[in-house]
């Protein structure tokens, strides 16, 4: 099969939706995608777009295709594991050196200010459909992208904070006197 | 929370001991999700001690061979605002609600940017799993990391190499390691004890002074506990900070002013047996607690209470003004009297030159006269004499003389023989000792005049409170 094959990428879902063209090897990202190409024939995915059935907006369908080939010549989870059958090693202790060196590609791409500008104009809505559309399509380093970015923006911030940035409904609510009380308490009793 | 659950959990796990317990405080699903346990609290409440905001700056303590340096300086203001976590009650309490060991030994001390501990604070060790499970990963953990130390003792004990001996008595000694070594004693041991650590309160509830330690002193019904040494210009600032106007540091003597940094008090937290809160032994009326230690409570014939707890027991503010004012007085006559000494430090020096015909000065016999004639010489000797304001002018001018004699009339040789030591330091700054003496007799006359200055003091200011 050709390496520089465009595959077609569709949510079948919302009929309006858009037809994405990636390169094959930005899509080989997706564990999904990988196995989808490896039962259907060539001339069957160059007619066909490969649909995607998650209710997700086609902006988070064309962000999840930026980024997948920006980082297309990231290695891929699956060569990973190839590389380890090869060696005949586990992912025991054994190939501790491997997982490593693997563990700081990764943590180059969460690193990588590129990263911080693609994050950059997203909202909370269009995080939870990349989130998922990651998810659905199994594409592991965007997974960790993403959970990686929850966990850097929800830091250090108060809890009411927290729950406008994750819209969560507070269940655990108080009144600003009991609120006021409370922090009273906790300057006298605290820092005394 | 529509995500998946191995999303969500990979999300909590990227997270710091302080956000991972406010998400969990965010809703039911997200508390019943993370469901923290005792141990994570523990972890919220160190991190948070290394905050800036939370628990002031992370003191640093550089150790080298025979040393001990820390930042902040080491003064009362430089760590008014330190606090530290107690693990009892869960609170950030200052640092003085400690002992000593609490805060200065390593395995409880702040961990420093870059070591083991600071990073625990970047990054919760949370997992999905049940809390008891939970429980036995964290030991399991702690265990991993205890074994790891003990590795690395081991092979720094193997490949320790001695330094070479000195080849002479008096060349100084090598040091035994290198900063190297110090720098990853420091990286893998401090604070690795920070959950065991209990403030005082905690350990008074717990018992602990019947089980005594070097630092716990007092009896259970009375606790004091040994806090650390501060330098204070003087006793009197040590108990009543704030209380006189301090006397500026360039009108102090070449010889005091050292005294600033160097003369350390030791401070002393005790509990008032009646209203039960912690406070500096000064509180207690205690004034020369650093000499003698703290007095045994039972030995008194009151019991020691609180300067307001005294007030509301025996409602007579004019004893404890009384009381209070005498302290004050006497921390101020302690260095009146230390002023007074080196005031008439160097009379008896002057008349042992003029004496005898060894004396240097002995052919000025007609200027000895003029200098030290009709002063109580031997009262002067023993230092017995009380110099009265009045009586300073004549000093000064005894003095002043005593200066144009020596640097007009006497040749060199004999200048530089006398001119000495201790000896010239007085007759340079002798204006200053008697401005400091004459500012420690106003001092004490404005204490005198106003009986209630200390109390109203200590009500408004509450300065011993912990």
């Amino acid at each position: 099969m050709a390496a520089n094959q465009t595959l077609r990428l569709q949510n079948m879902l919302n009929p309006e939706s858009r037809v994405f063209e990636v390169d094959r090897v930005a899509a080989e990202h997706s564990t999904v995608i990988r196995t989808i190409l490896e039962h259907f024939d060539e001339s069957y995915l160059a007619e066909n777009a490969i649909p995607i059935l998650i209710d997700v907006s086609d902006d988070a369908l064309a962000k999840v295709c930026e980024w997948v080939t920006h980082w297309k010549d990231l290695p891929k989870a699956a060569d990973v594991v190839a590389d380890y059958s090869k060696q005949g090693g586990t992912h025991g202790t054994a190939n501790k050196a491997e997982e490593t060196e693997e563990e700081g590609t990764e943590n180059d791409v969460i690193d990588s200010p590129w990263n911080v500008v693609f994050f950059s104009g997203v909202d909370a809505k269009m995080l939870y459909e990349i989130l998922i559309t990651a998810n659905y399509l199994d594409i592991k380093p965007l997974c960790n992208l993403c959970c990686e970015f929850i966990a850097t923006i929800i830091r250090d911030k108060p809890i009411e904070e927290v729950c406008n940035i994750l819209c969560i409904d507070m269940e655990f609510t108080i009144t600003p006197e009991q609120g006021a009380a409370i922090r009273d308490k906790i300057i006298r009793d605290y820092y005394r | 929370m529509q995500l998946p659950p191995e999303i969500l959990h990979h999300t909590v796990r990227q997270l710091d001991p302080i956000s991972l317990i406010a998400l969990s405080q965010t809703s039911r699903a997200w508390r019943a999700l993370i469901n923290p346990i005792h141990h994570d609290f523990v972890q919220r409440l160190l991190a948070l001690e290394l905050q800036p905001e939370h628990g002031g700056i992370v003191p640093r303590f550089t150790e080298r061979e025979g040393s001990f340096s820390f930042t902040p300086p080491w003064t009362i203001n430089g760590w008014k605002a330190i606090n530290y976590a107690c693990c009892g009650c869960m609170k950030l309490r200052t640092h003085m609600m400690f002992d000593n060991h609490a805060i200065l030994r390593r395995p409880y001390r702040k961990p420093p940017p870059g070591s083991v501990e600071a990073g625990k604070a970047a990054l919760t060790d949370w997992e999905p799993v049940e809390p008891s499970a939970r429980w036995r990963l964290v030991q399991k953990r702690a265990a991993q990391e205890e074994q790891e130390r003990r590795r690395w003792v081991k092979m720094a004990r193997r490949s320790y190499k001695p330094p070479a001996v000195p080849a002479h008595p008096f060349e100084r000694q090598p040091p035994t390691h290198d900063d190297a070594y110090y720098q990853e004693v420091e990286r893998l041991f401090t604070g690795t004890s920070r959950q065991k650590r209990r403030c005082i309160e905690c350990r008074r509830l717990r018992g602990d002074w019947s089980r005594g330690s070097l630092s716990l002193r007092g009896s259970e019904e009375f606790p004091v506990v040994v806090s650390r040494q501060f330098p204070f210009p003087s006793l009197w600032e040590r108990h009543f900070p704030g209380l006189l106007e301090p006397l500026p540091a360039d009108k102090y003597p070449r010889r005091w002013r050292g005294y600033g940094e160097s003369a350390k008090y030791t401070l002393y937290a005790a509990c008032c047996p009646s209203c039960n809160t912690w406070q500096e032994s000064s509180a207690f009326r205690q004034w020369i607690l650093h000499r003698r230690g703290f007095p045994d409570p039972q030995q008194p014939v009151r019991p020691l209470l609180c300067n307001r707890c005294h007030l509301d027991t025996y409602q007579d503010s004019a004893l404890l003004a009384q009381e209070l004012t005498n302290g004050a007085m006497m921390t101020v006559d302690l260095q009146r009297r230390h002023a007074l000494s080196c005031l008439i430090f160097g009379w008896p020096f002057i008349e042992q030159d003029f004496l005898g015909v060894k004396g240097p000065l002995s052919k000025y016999q007609a200027v000895r006269d003029e200098i030290l004639g009709g002063l109580p010489l031997a009262e002067l000797r023993e230092a017995k004499v009380v110099l009265k304001l009045e009586e300073l002018p004549d000093y000064r001018r005894r003095l002043q003389r005593y200066r144009e004699f020596i640097s007009k009339e006497v040749d060199e040789k004999t200048r530089a023989e006398i001119m000495q030591s201790w000896f010239k330091l007085w007759v340079e700054d002798y204006e200053l000792i008697e401005g400091m003496y004459r500012w420690l007799n106003e001092q004490t006359a404005k204490l005198a005049a106003d009986p209630y200055l200390v109390l109203n003091y200590v009500l408004e200011k509450g300065p011993y409170r912990i």
